[in-house]
């Protein structure tokens, strides 16, 4: 969260995190040239320095994205989310090596522009195995290039999280184009078997994360409530739909309900909360705020969250929330809606699917 | 129960989370370099070529301007299995060939400096451009359209027994000669053939390699069936199997394939 925009918020998580990144990419880049310029002694520097930036950024784009299946899986991954941008715009730059490299090596420094020579240097558009499997590398890397431009809360704000979100979800039409690169590619001329090998172990796992994750009820992303039969003792306003039972939700959490389109998070607040202007106070000295589960940053699961500090903070960038209200604490000037309460004697909760 | 919850901009995670990440970080990493390591062992074998690139040396030689330019310098005492002339393919430092240098230097004996190339039998030189000098300007005796194993009679033999000389099907690969040589390594196959055809497109001579069935590579100079330069001509064959009719001849010490790129088959 920032009132204005820096490069990189710097705190001492994203610091370990970085520094975790850059070790490993440098032992991988070493690694990869030492183990191969040992083994192959006739191979030329470019190649070897080609194809460690290309299969580094290839590894780490499987560990990117597997980060967001692995948290839905299990909270305790969320750290790696954090900093997943970091971890994008390092990918982005293996990519970029790779593929100006590659540039030059392959298309430079001949008769025709290198980009000529890329488009129109090979012409078996029509086939399958003899298909020119640069294009493919082109078109994802160009992907990436927009995400990785695009990558500070400056754009994310300025394009709007949906669009933004959308923008960068095509990471994974670049790693079906990375991956049929590989395929139509480097693997054409593959004597071993063990890249090809690898390369579908690592698409299994990518598509069989996600699947498993998305099979698995997802608390943040709920299905519609069921319209309830109310009785007269329940005397609920008109407009107001049943969310939940006080007790099926923790101290200083949420639970998230569906009305109509808007994801709602219900948050049951000890009596201590800042905030005096509450929803509603329960009989037991408990406050029930509900506000819209949309985080204004990402469009991350507010009803994941926690209440710290008297406020709603979004469990992936620590985005905060005056439940009361909906806005952010001075100075940040994010927003999200608040939804009225009404909760019976018989503790149960109703909400009007209206924004106050 | 109340699970820990983590937020990104305080100093420490909590135990619990941060304990967990303590153990699966270090799994990932180690897979990373594990895939790194398998990727690079199993690697394709890179062929036995080399390019003394930064070391020029100085040759002296007699100039074949076409159909591709060549240095011909004549081996000392007998040449056993090798041909009696050296030939070393003449190319710029970029993806170009090197006939604008030696236009009209046909014949002519010269000394140059270029970083050879070398691969098998086969030779070539990134020529230094500024350094050619004309010592003699009388035409030296070169020996074309030999054919003869008088004059290279363990040569002829050895590579007759698997390709005769004279009309020939033959199956192979067309590369540019410069990469194949070891300016890049690999310089074949499907990874390098927008490079092929850039530099074959550029002037330098395409190759001809057939891989008998030991393993052994063989080269062959490929030409029209006029003899001349062919390299726009072959540009959409090159870095694919192909099966080509022609006629394969002994010049100069070097094997030369003339055939019509309209009778190439891709297979």
């Amino acid at each position: 969260m920032s009132v204005r925009y820096a490069a990189v918020g710097w705190n001492r998580q994203k610091k370990i995190y970085d520094r975790i990144i850059a070790a490993t990419i440098v032992t991988y880049l070493a690694l990869f040239i030492g183990v191969s310029a040992a083994l192959f002694p006739t191979a030329t520097a470019e190649t070897l320095f080609i194809r460690a930036t290309g299969t580094a950024a290839i590894i780490l784009l499987h560990v990117i994205l597997s980060i967001g299946p692995l948290c839905r899986l299990d909270a305790r991954y969320l750290p790696l989310l954090y900093n997943r941008r970091h971890l994008g715009v390092v990918m982005f730059f293996l990519a970029l090596i790779h593929g100006v490299v590659s540039l030059i090596q392959f298309h430079a420094l001949g008769d025709v522009n290198p980009l000529v020579s890329l488009f129109f240097g090979q012409t078996d558009y029509d086939t399958f195995v003899d298909f020119p499997f640069q294009m493919l590398g082109f078109f994802a890397l160009l992907i990436l290039s927009l995400m990785a431009i695009t990558s500070h809360d400056f754009w994310l704000k300025l394009l709007t999280p949906p669009l933004w979100k959308a923008l960068h979800m095509l990471v994974y039409f670049a790693y079906a184009l990375i991956v049929m690169h590989v395929a139509l590619g480097i693997l054409q001329d593959a004597r071993n078997p063990a890249f090809a090998v690898l390369t579908g172990l690592g698409l299994a796992w990518i598509i069989g994360v996600h699947v498993f994750a998305a099979l698995r009820p997802n608390p943040a992303n709920p299905a519609p409530v069921a319209t309830r039969e109310l009785s007269e003792d329940d005397a609920v306003p008109p407009g107001y739909t049943y969310a939940a039972h006080i007790d099926d939700i923790a101290y200083n959490r949420a639970k998230t309900v569906r009305i109509g389109a808007e994801r709602i998070a219900v948050f049951r607040v000890a009596g201590d909360a800042r905030s005096e202007n509450v929803a509603y106070a329960a009989p037991a000295g408990d406050k029930i705020y509900a506000i819209s589960a949309v985080c204004r940053h990402q469009n991350g699961p507010l009803g994941e969250g926690r209440i710290i500090d008297g406020c709603v903070t979004c469990p992936w960038h620590g985005f905060q929330y005056d439940p009361a209200t909906g806005k952010s604490p001075p100075p940040y000037t994010e927003q999200v809606a608040c939804f009225p309460v009404f909760v019976t004697a018989k503790r149960e909760i109703f909400i009007q699917g209206k924004a106050q | 129960m109340d699970s820990e919850f983590y937020v990104g901009y305080n100093d420490r995670a909590p135990a619990g989370i941060a304990q967990f990440l303590r153990r699966r970080v270090p799994i990932v990493v180690a897979l990373v370099l594990i895939s790194g390591g398998v990727i690079a062992f199993t690697q394709n074998r890179f062929a036995p070529a080399v390019f003394e690139f930064g070391e020029p040396r100085e040759f002296e030689g007699v100039l074949v301007e076409k159909p591709y330019p060549q240095l011909k310098v004549r081996r000392p005492g007998n040449t056993g299995d090798l041909a009696y002339l050296s030939s070393f393919y003449l190319v710029d430092p970029l993806k170009f060939g090197a006939a604008q240098y030696v236009r009209g230097m046909d014949g002519k004996r010269v000394r140059l400096r270029g970083e050879l190339l070398y691969r098998d039998n086969q030779t070539m030189l990134v020529l230094d451009p500024n350094s050619i000098e004309v010592i003699s300007e009388s035409a030296v005796v070169v020996a074309r359209d030999s054919n003869g194993s008088s004059e290279s009679p363990a040569n002829d033999e050895t590579f007759a027994a698997v390709i005769p000389t004279g009309r020939r099907t033959l199956t192979g690969e067309i590369m540019d000669s410069k990469c194949y040589l070891g300016a890049m390594n690999p310089g074949e196959r499907k990874v390098h053939r927008a490079c092929a055809i850039r530099c074959i497109s550029g002037g330098i001579p395409p190759l001809f390699v057939v891989r008998d069935a030991a393993g052994g590579r063989h080269h062959l100079l490929l030409v029209s069936s006029t003899g001349q330069a062919i390299n726009a001509a072959v540009l959409e064959y090159v870095a694919l199997p192909l099966k080509i009719t022609g006629d394969v001849r002994l010049e100069g010490g070097v094997y030369m394939l003339y055939a019509d790129p309209a009778n190439f088959e891709r297979l």
